[in-house]
């Protein structure tokens, strides 16, 4: 007949081989000794029902406390064990983590439509939108409508590309003669950009290449001046070189007048600091309007054009243009 | 253009220094390029310590057979002793003395020394150690009317600030000093004073009919010639003062008469031109057309052939001058001339620009002329260096001028209205402002209430002809730093067309998955498509061709893409880069029939070479032409389109590697392995994969509907693999369509995922596994349906293709 002593004395003997218990095996062992169907503890909770009224209440409240705190120490050691276990298992597979992750190849844009896109994006929140024309291009879009008449220099065929067998057509040597088609097929309010390659009858060397990139501007609209140029310009100028120092200055084009270029304070990475000429624009001439039908005196405008190739050398620090054409890969890389 | 600011300053004084002074031109004004110091160093004062000495007595050195010991009156209290090595050094003539701690270019400050055991304290200087000419010969011997001690930066510009200024092409006016010293009057608000145009008195005998006369035949290429004689001309070495200002303007000293030629030239803008007289066939000028092949041999030397578009100055027999540009060798002044015919002409810019370009001189002359020089300007020219060659020359000048012109009308005078300047400018300047800033400028004008009334100087007649002229001309000057920054009120759109995102978002994806971007030249040899092995009559041939290209190397615009590609191939391989996936977005260039180009938009991409950048966990990829489907695909899926392939016949490409990528019927590029002649040709070695998509097709395949949710997700999609062996004649893309056709709706994908050829299946057989998805978005398939479509599809196969299911 067990006493609610053998119950406790019991319970202390399988607590102790629970807590000794240092594998999962081990600790099956124990449960099945201790709490199994030969189990002592299951003899008792087995003779509870043949005990009387007064005794069935002790021991049978005892062994059930027994067989609950056993069972919770048992689980309890089971998740210990089996925690240590995983970790054991976990630390089996290690590896070197530092060797190359799994390969996802990437290449790069090259540094001209990086410059390009970011320019664009400035422009595109500004609410401009992007525009493109033909490369071989005639005369009279390139010079004449951009009041630049015959016999000017810039027309010679020393300075211009011309197509043989076909009088009057060129390669154009300015983005700007998309400013002149889309006057043609448009009517105000304009606010349009236009990149792209441009060419021009240079040799190559380091600073010069008859083949180059430009990206052009055209805002025509009721009372723009000058002031609206100049706020668009500094407003470039700062998102692009992160420049807030800029100056105007006198220049000369054909289809502007005022004709202004901007200047940025440009800090090289050996610090040193100069003027960059980053930029020529000015407000539309009137004779451009003129030949794009447009009323000279109830719109105004502005244009202007930057060297994509210049910038991107100066920003970047490329010391040679060829190196933009060459498709060096040793070059293109560096700007992934 | 370079500017001495020494003669600047002798007509235009503005209160700042040199420094200031440039940033204020550049401003408002032509741009300083650069600011160059000539001659003696300013700092510390070293200025002063060059000083006027007379030599009093000139003794032979006791211990040096070529040296001279110099007593030097310097104006001190006592005479200052100075060795001296040149042979001219001699009692009573005056040099210029540079004094202990003086400091010439690039030396140390003069010290106190002994030269062979005899005191010297100082150094008696040359022209050439003062840098006011490239050599010379002694020392500089000045004129005896100078008091001893006086500084010599009073008398000459031994120490000179040049500024070089860019000039736009609009303002010849600013290719001369006087030029831009209204300028800078304008521009700074100090005084500008007067040319001195006084005439010399004219001495000469007779009156200059009596030795000239000038016949002006093309008058539409000359409108204005004038000439005057001199006589008793004496040609020799110019004072060194207008050499030195010379060599600081960027010119050579050559003689007095040449000199004051270009002197005068360089002070007005106006080229001048001096003959000898007594060198010309006859004493007559004629202005006239040459002849075609009329031959001249001009000042440098050269035998140059002109033709009836050049105009040229000619005495009775021969061209003595090409008008504007250059004079010939035969009539040019020199030690021996005494009597010279000075030329002051107005010529046609645009004639002489072409003649100059169509001879290939260039000159200052030239330079000049070619913008466009006014009519009033010859007898200014004229008069100043008529009075130069009698004062510097010893010249008689013939009464008379010669004059023969066709005035042009006078412009009207133009109206600035107030408003319409302030809407332009954006900024509020008082009529009284702008009035004040076009007098500056040389400009008469009439003051109103709503507008002024303005006349321009004859030197920007060409220039300033419109009101938006004189608004440039208000604004500058008054500074664009004064105008506000304001950004408009915008109504644009601000977005990319759907054309220009899709080219960006390809970018983006080949970009990310290894390509990296080229830029290369529109322009290329002709022998490519030779190299790209066209055939002799293929239609790619005709090409747009450059007429005046720089070179072979550029001659015309490509009409494809994969010779850019191929060289920067090859390019990379030959410093051992072996392999690389290069891209390029660009155009190509088809004659139209209008003589300008068809342009074309591409993408093309070029994987070349074996690679050999290994992982360690990943084998080396292989390059050929499943790499290029596999890219194409998936650049056509990033844009919606959905591909297919099917057989190309490109000569450039692998005959059996190739593939046309095509939705529905449209062409929207190609792929395939490089043909290895054209490797060959281009100098790429190793396999090759290229990939080029049409944009514009692509763009026209690309879905213009927003897609609609299909509901598979409450029904069961049930896959079914049919193994097939077909004879190798067969290609997968042909079982897929089959199937795709015959599957119907249901069908939702398919796709093959295995090949076999081997042993098992036999020579001339192929085993291909294809796998299917079936579904209905609206009901659950029965199995009956789902094997009735798949009999369906394999039905198909058998009938079509020939397909056996594989035992």
């Amino acid at each position: 007949m067990a006493t609610a002593e053998d119950i406790a004395k019991l319970t202390a003997a399988a607590l102790a081989d629970t807590a000794a218990a240092d594998s999962p095996a081990a600790l099956e062992e124990v449960r099945v000794s201790h709490t199994g169907r030969r189990s002592q503890l299951a003899e008792i909770l087995a003779s509870i029902g043949s005990l009387s009224g007064e005794e069935r209440g002790i021991i049978g409240k005892a062994a059930n406390i027994a067989r609950r705190d056993i069972e919770a120490a048992l689980a309890t050691r089971k998740t210990d064990l089996d925690a240590r276990e995983l970790t054991e298992r976990l630390t089996r597979d290690r590896t070197d983590v530092t060797l190359p992750g799994d390969p996802y190849p990437a290449g790069a844009m090259h540094l001209l439509s990086q410059v390009r896109l970011e320019i664009e994006e400035i422009f595109l929140a500004l609410g401009y939108e992007i525009a493109d024309g033909p490369e071989v291009e005639t005369e009279h879009y390139n010079f004449t409508a951009l009041n630049t008449p015959e016999g000017h220099p810039a027309r010679s065929s020393s300075d211009t590309f011309y197509v043989d067998g076909a009088p009057g057509v060129i390669l154009r040597t300015q983005t700007s003669s998309v400013q002149v088609r889309v006057m043609e097929a448009r009517t105000p309010p304009l606010y349009v950009i236009s990149p792209g390659a441009v060419y021009r009858r240079d040799d190559v060397d380091a600073t010069h290449s008859p083949m180059f990139h430009q990206l052009e501007g055209l805002a025509v609209d009721e009372g723009l001046s000058l002031a609206h140029l100049t706020g668009t310009l500094k407003h470039v100028a700062s998102q692009l070189l992160g420049s807030t120092e800029y100056r105007i200055i006198p220049d000369f084009f054909p289809f502007t007048e005022p004709s202004i270029q901007l200047l940025v304070r440009w800090i090289d990475r050996t610090g040193k600091s100069s003027w960059m000429e980053l930029l020529g624009a000015g407000m539309v001439d009137p004779n451009v309007f003129r030949f794009a039908g447009y009323d000279a005196e109830r719109w105004t405008g502005f244009a202007f054009g930057m060297g994509l190739d210049r910038i991107a050398m100066v920003r970047h620090g490329v010391p040679d243009l060829r190196m933009l054409f060459d498709g060096d890969l040793r070059f293109l890389e560096q700007f992934s | 253009m370079k500017l001495p600011i020494s003669w600047l300053r002798e007509y235009v004084a503005p209160a700042m220094d040199d420094a200031q002074l440039a940033e204020r031109i550049t401003d408002a004004g032509p741009a300083v390029e650069a600011v160059h110091h000539l001659r003696m160093p300013t700092d510390d004062q070293n200025l002063e310590r060059f000083r006027i000495g007379r030599i009093v007595s000139a003794e032979q050195h006791p211990n040096a057979d070529r040296l001279r010991v110099c007593q030097v009156d310097l104006g001190e209290a006592e005479l200052r002793q100075i060795v001296c090595g040149a042979a001219n050094a001699r009692a009573g003539i005056t040099v210029a003395v540079a004094l202990p701690g003086a400091v010439l270019p690039g030396r140390d400050p003069l010290g106190e020394v002994a030269l062979r055991g005899v005191e010297s304290r100082g150094m008696i200087l040359s022209e050439s150690e003062l840098e006011l000419a490239a050599e010379s010969q002694g020392i500089l011997e000045l004129p005896d009317d100078i008091t001893p001690g006086t500084a010599v930066s009073e008398l000459l510009p031994i120490s000179e600030t040049v500024f070089e200024l860019e000039l736009t092409s609009n303002r010849p006016d600013l290719m001369g000093i006087y030029g831009i010293a209204r300028e800078v009057h304008a521009i700074t608000t100090a005084p500008l004073g007067a040319l001195d145009v006084s005439e010399p008195t004219a001495t000469g005998a007779g009156n200059v009919v009596d030795y000239l006369s000038v016949e002006v035949v093309a008058a539409d290429l000359c409108p204005r010639y004038m000439a005057r004689v001199l006589t008793d001309v004496t040609v020799g070495p110019s004072p060194v003062w207008l050499r030195s200002r010379l060599e600081a303007a960027g010119m050579r000293a050559i003689n007095n008469v040449v000199d004051i030629t270009n002197y005068v030239m360089l002070l007005t803008g106006q080229p001048l031109h001096a003959f000898d007289l007594d060198r010309m066939a006859g004493p007559s000028i004629i202005v006239r057309r040459a002849h075609d092949g009329e031959p001249i041999t001009t000042l440098d030397g050269q035998l140059r052939s002109m033709d009836t578009d050049v105009l040229a100055i000619c005495d009775a027999e021969h061209p003595c001058v090409i008008a504007g540009i250059m004079g010939a060798q035969d009539v040019e002044v020199s030690a021996t001339t005494t009597r010279i015919a000075l030329e002051a002409a107005s010529f046609e810019g645009p004639s002489v620009l072409h003649s100059a370009l169509r001879l290939g001189l260039r000159s200052e002359s030239s330079a000049r002329f070619e913008k466009g020089l006014p009519y009033e300007l010859p007898p200014v020219a004229l008069t100043i260096a008529s009075r130069l060659l009698v004062e510097l020359c010893g010249g008689a000048l013939v009464p008379g001028t010669l004059d023969v012109a066709t005035p042009a009308p006078t412009p009207e005078p133009i109206s600035l209205r107030h408003v319409r300047a302030n809407a332009i400018i954006g900024l509020d300047i008082s009529p009284d402002e702008s009035a004040e800033i076009l007098r500056r400028l040389g400009c008469d004008v009439v003051e109103g209430d709503i507008a002024h009334s303005v006349r321009v100087p004859a030197l920007r007649r060409r220039d300033v002809t419109r009101e938006i002229d004189l608004i440039e001309e208000v604004a500058r000057i008054h500074g664009y730093g004064r105008v506000p920054a304001e950004l408009p009120r915008m109504v644009g759109h601000g977005t990319r067309t759907p054309a220009q995102r899709r080219t960006e978002r390809l970018r983006s994806f080949i970009t990310d998955h290894g390509y990296s971007e080229i830029v290369s030249y529109r322009f290329v040899p002709e022998g490519d498509v030779d190299r790209l092995c066209l055939a002799a009559d293929d239609p790619r041939r005709n090409l747009v061709r450059l007429a005046n290209p720089i070179s072979e190397e550029m001659s015309v615009m490509r009409r494809s893409m994969l010779p850019g590609l191929l060289r920067a191939a090859a390019q990379n391989q030959r410093h051992q880069r072996t392999h690389g996936r290069l891209y390029e977005f660009g155009r190509t260039y088809a004659p139209a029939s209008d003589g300008r180009a068809e342009e074309r938009e591409f993408l093309a991409a070029l994987e070349f070479g074996a690679p050999t950048d290994g992982h360690w966990r990943a084998p080396l990829a292989t390059v050929d032409v499943h790499g290029a489907v596999g890219l194409a695909h998936a650049l056509c899926a990033t844009v919606g389109v959905r591909t297919t392939l099917e057989p190309n016949h490109a000569p450039y490409l692998h005959p059996v590697r190739q593939g046309r990528l095509m939705h529905r019927d449209v062409v929207v590029g190609w792929i395939g392995e490089m043909h290895p002649v054209v490797m060959r040709n281009f100098d790429v070695s190793g396999p090759s994969a290229v990939v080029v998509l049409d944009l514009a097709a692509l763009g026209g395949a690309a879905p213009h509907t927003v897609t609609q949710f299909d509901d598979i997700l409450n029904v069961p999609v049930s896959t079914r693999d049919l193994s097939l062996v077909v004879g190798d004649d067969i290609v997968a893309g042909q079982l897929v369509a089959t199937a795709r056709r015959v599957g119907g709706d249901l069908v939702r994908d398919i796709g093959v995922f295995d090949r076999y050829v081997g042993d098992k299946i036999g020579d001339g057989r192929v085993s291909l596994a294809i796998r299917m998805t079936i579904a209905d978005p609206t009901r659950t398939l029965t199995d009956d349906e789902i094997t009735e479509v798949v009999t369906r599809v394999r039905t198909a196969l058998a009938d079509d293709h020939g397909a056996e299911l594989r035992a």
